[in-house]
């Protein structure tokens, strides 16, 4: 199972666009490829919330794993070409890496007493969690004034994620304490998964042109995708990745494709009058004879 | 194997009264002996030290035991045995509450000087003779015969003390160093007096401590800090005698099952309820078992089988198979019960922690088993029976549920409880200080387990408060939600401030003085025991 954070922020945002769609006019934006990067902000955490039950003297136990990923830094980098007047149409990439505690907290049943069991709680440290969020996107761009124009996009995402999971806690009878109402936090065996997760992803793309080649944008993107993971010998955890992504960068224009493709001829001059043709000269009047 | 080392329980009649409270104590009654009162207060305190401490140089006194306090950090309990020419005044004993190095109270009872003989006519030899003659079939001395004073009617004598084994009992024997002529005999076997029948024993499922061996499971709980055996007897006589004779125990005792899923109830409600009661002493008071050093213990259940209560004769029937008992040196004994009157004993949660408690206070106060001190021994018992079910089990009226009624799991005959802690007279108890009998007599060694209601229903009413039937005294008491600050009044003045020879009235000022050690002179735990001692008129 898993939570996420950021609603407001996201409804913020999602408000501000709107806003500015309504205030804008619609005007073509002019380059036919764009490329961006930026450097942002998840805005968005996440907490992957994993429980297990296990059985232990007799009596069955259980542990929750609980990872919140927090506000992290998020790459990304695009490229959208546009495919008609304001359509866009391309593809970006987003890395998200955080690796940081995650909180193991176990109810461990008594050695010698039935439904007396011990919560004992602990960390595990490097608990890492990785996002290769792939977005296929569609636009439709809407300049305003002043060098500005927003491209609103949105299409579907895969997210290559990594994510740790703790399979069992170690118990061993021999390593508790009398009088056994406490339990020290055992080790734990874990596993990481990779998964591809599907999702879709919609955004906001606000680009200021600084000349007709280089530019700067904010980016606010909302991905998302859900799908189980399956540590061994446990049970399913649905993982939810992607989230909330705000950041800025640069942006690269490109009013053509580049060398591959030949510059268009240069417009034929308009067709200059041809000069009249000369008169043939007159024939010369006979010279006179001399006098 | 379990290890088994009997100790002698004490054994002495009271003469001299020495009682620490707020105010010079009046003379608890004694049967024998001359009593002398000494008080030991903020006041008085002075005094009674100066003679404490002139019988320390004089030999009279010698310390016996020196253990810290476990409920009040930076003090000690230092328990004094006296002395007579460098023999044991049996039952002469003090305790001195130490605060680094101030003392600050003094209970217990002495006697004065004896003057007597200290030489033996006859050996010790002769005098063990006499025991084994006295004790009949089977009859055995464990340890050596110890020559001590006797304090008895009118006057003291010089005795040897000894544990005589024999079929069907144990008891402790004093007998004359000089004419050999047997002067007293107390039951060394603590009982939990009953007589009835019953059928079987719950199916509970419970955890129980085993011991894996290579081919077997054996009921031997090595988790606790204190290792507990538990012993499954085939249920013969022949068995349960050679048992009384040397207290030998054979690893071939120690129960066993091939799976480790135990299917004998009175085995598993044995063995786990003496590892639960060994939990309370430790956690509730930071006791370490029986002896406060992790002394083993050993449960035997089937001493003799049900089918053998058609077969013995009632006062068999009713110590070995409708009875449990704690006997000496951390054993513990549980009948089988005869299946009409009583179930398996080892089912009952309050049985079990009523006769390990008997244990605690062999180490303790060794609360002598006979009239008033044998039934503050039992008093005790029962007020920690019912306070561990209170820890354990949620308050009710049903099985496995904190009641004020003892072996109401186990006890099969109308009204299904042996004793009531609530209102005594429910079962033809006193639960008024007039109201005691059978001291002085034989009869149930001097009404333990009758008088003993005297002081379970002063426990009660601090607790619970209620209304005294018979000085219509009302108490408030503390609530049931704080019984534990109750439960530590009485423990730390059974277990701490009390001596061999104490009468309800030390009773009365050891609750005292334990209250005002643990929650101040003015506090209303020490109001309500003054008030519940009042209501069953134990002044």
């Amino acid at each position: 199972m898993e939570r996420r954070g950021g609603q407001l922020v996201r409804a913020r945002l999602i408000a501000i666009c709107a806003i500015t769609i309504t205030v804008i006019g619609p005007v073509s934006a002019q380059e036919r490829l764009r490329i961006s990067a930026n450097v942002g902000q998840q805005a968005s955490t996440t907490t992957v919330s994993q429980d297990q039950s296990f059985d232990r003297y007799f009596e069955q136990g259980s542990f929750t794993f609980e990872r919140t990923v927090p506000q992290s830094l998020v790459y990304d980098f695009g490229a959208m070409v546009r495919v008609w007047r304001g359509l866009y149409a391309g593809g970006a990439l987003s890395i998200f890496d955080q690796t940081g505690p995650g909180t193991v907290t176990a109810r461990v049943p008594h050695p010698l007493q039935f439904n007396k069991p011990r919560t004992t709680t602990g960390e595990i440290a490097d608990t890492n969690r990785r996002e290769f969020g792939q977005h296929i996107t569609v636009g439709w761009a809407i300049p305003a004034s002043g060098g500005l124009d927003f491209i609103l996009s949105g299409g579907p995402s895969f997210f290559m994620t990594e994510q740790l999971f703790v399979t069992r806690l170690n118990l061993s009878l021999q390593d508790e304490v009398y009088p056994f109402d406490e339990l020290a936090f055992p080790s734990t065996d874990t596993e990481t998964l990779n998964e591809t997760v599907l999702g879709y992803n919609a955004g906001v793309d606000m680009t200021w042109r600084i000349n007709k080649k280089i530019g700067l944008g904010l980016l606010v993107r909302y991905s998302s995708g859900k799908k189980e993971f399956i540590p061994s010998g446990a049970l399913p955890v649905e993982v939810t990745a992607g989230g909330l992504h705000a950041g800025g960068g640069l942006r690269v224009l490109f009013n053509s494709f580049g060398s591959k493709r030949k510059p268009l001829p240069p417009p034929k001059p308009p067709a200059k009058p041809q000069p009249a043709k000369p008169a043939p000269p007159k024939p010369s009047p006979p010279k006179p004879a001399p006098k | 194997m379990p290890g088994f080392h009997k100790i002698i329980p004490s054994a002495a009649i009271a003469a001299l009264v020495f009682a620490a409270s707020s105010r010079i104590t009046g003379q608890a009654p004694v049967e024998n002996g001359r009593p002398i009162a000494l008080a030991a207060a903020e006041d008085t305190l002075p005094a009674a030290l100066d003679r404490v401490d002139a019988m320390l140089t004089s030999g009279q006194l010698n310390i016996s035991q020196l253990n810290d306090d476990a409920l009040i950090p930076g003090r000690a309990i230092e328990r004094l045995a006296q002395y007579y020419e460098g023999l044991p005044v049996f039952g002469g004993h003090v305790v001195r509450q130490m605060d680094g190095r101030a003392v600050v109270s003094v209970t217990g009872r002495l006697y004065e000087s004896p003057g007597v003989d200290v030489n033996p006519s006859i050996t010790p030899e002769r005098a063990i003779a006499v025991a084994v003659a006295t004790a009949g079939s089977g009859a055995n001395v464990r340890g050596d015969a110890t020559l001590g004073i006797l304090a008895v009617a009118n006057g003291y004598r010089l005795v040897y003390r000894m544990k005589v084994l024999s079929d069907w009992t144990i008891r402790d024997l004093y007998v004359a160093a000089d004419s050999g002529e047997v002067l007293l005999s107390v039951n060394g076997i603590h009982t939990q007096a009953a007589v009835g029948q019953g059928s079987g024993i719950f199916g509970t499922l419970r955890k129980m401590s085993t011991n894996q061996t290579s081919s077997t499971f054996q009921a031997v709980d090595k988790l606790r800090p204190a290792e507990a055996f538990t012993l499954a007897f085939p249920g013969t006589p022949a068995r349960l005698n050679l048992f009384l004779q040397n207290l030998f125990l054979f690893n071939s005792d120690v129960a066993t099952d091939s799976d480790n899923f135990w299917t004998d109830g009175p085995t598993v409600d044995a063995h786990v309820s003496q590892g639960f009661v060994y939990d309370y002493y430790f956690k509730r008071f930071g006791r370490h078992g029986m002896d406060d050093h992790d002394i083993e213990v050993d449960s035997i259940v089937h001493p003799l089988s049900r089918s053998e209560a058609n077969r013995q004769p009632d006062d068999i029937v009713n110590t070995y198979i409708n009875n449990a008992f704690y006997c000496c040196d951390g054993l513990i004994v549980f009948g089988d019960g005869d299946g009409r009157t009583w179930n398996f004993l080892a089912g009952g949660f309050d049985v079990v922690a009523h006769e390990w408690t008997h244990g605690i206070t062999d180490f303790t106060s060794q609360l002598i088993y006979r009239d008033e001190s044998g039934a503050l021994n039992e008093a005790f018992s029962d007020i920690m029976g019912a306070a561990i079910e209170f820890y354990y089990q949620p308050a009710g009226s049903g099985r496995d549920q904190a009641d004020w009624l003892i072996a109401e799991d186990v006890y099969l005959a109308a009204p299904n409880y042996l004793r009531s802690l609530s209102n005594p007279a429910s079962k033809g108890h006193p639960d008024h200080y007039s109201l005691r009998r059978y001291l002085g007599t034989d009869t149930d060694d001097g009404g333990v387990h009758f008088n003993m209601t005297i002081g379970t229903h002063a426990f009660y009413l601090a607790v619970a408060g209620g209304q005294n039937r018979v000085s219509g005294i009302s108490v408030p008491g503390i609530g049931v939600a704080n019984i534990e600050r109750m439960e530590r009044v009485f423990y730390r003045a059974f277990t701490q401030l009390m001596g061999p020879n104490s009468q309800f009235s030390d009773a009365r000022r050891a609750t005292l003085q334990a209250a005002s050690d643990l929650y101040g002179g003015g506090s209303n735990e020490r109001a309500q025991v003054e008030l519940a001692w009042n209501a069953v008129g134990v002044n």
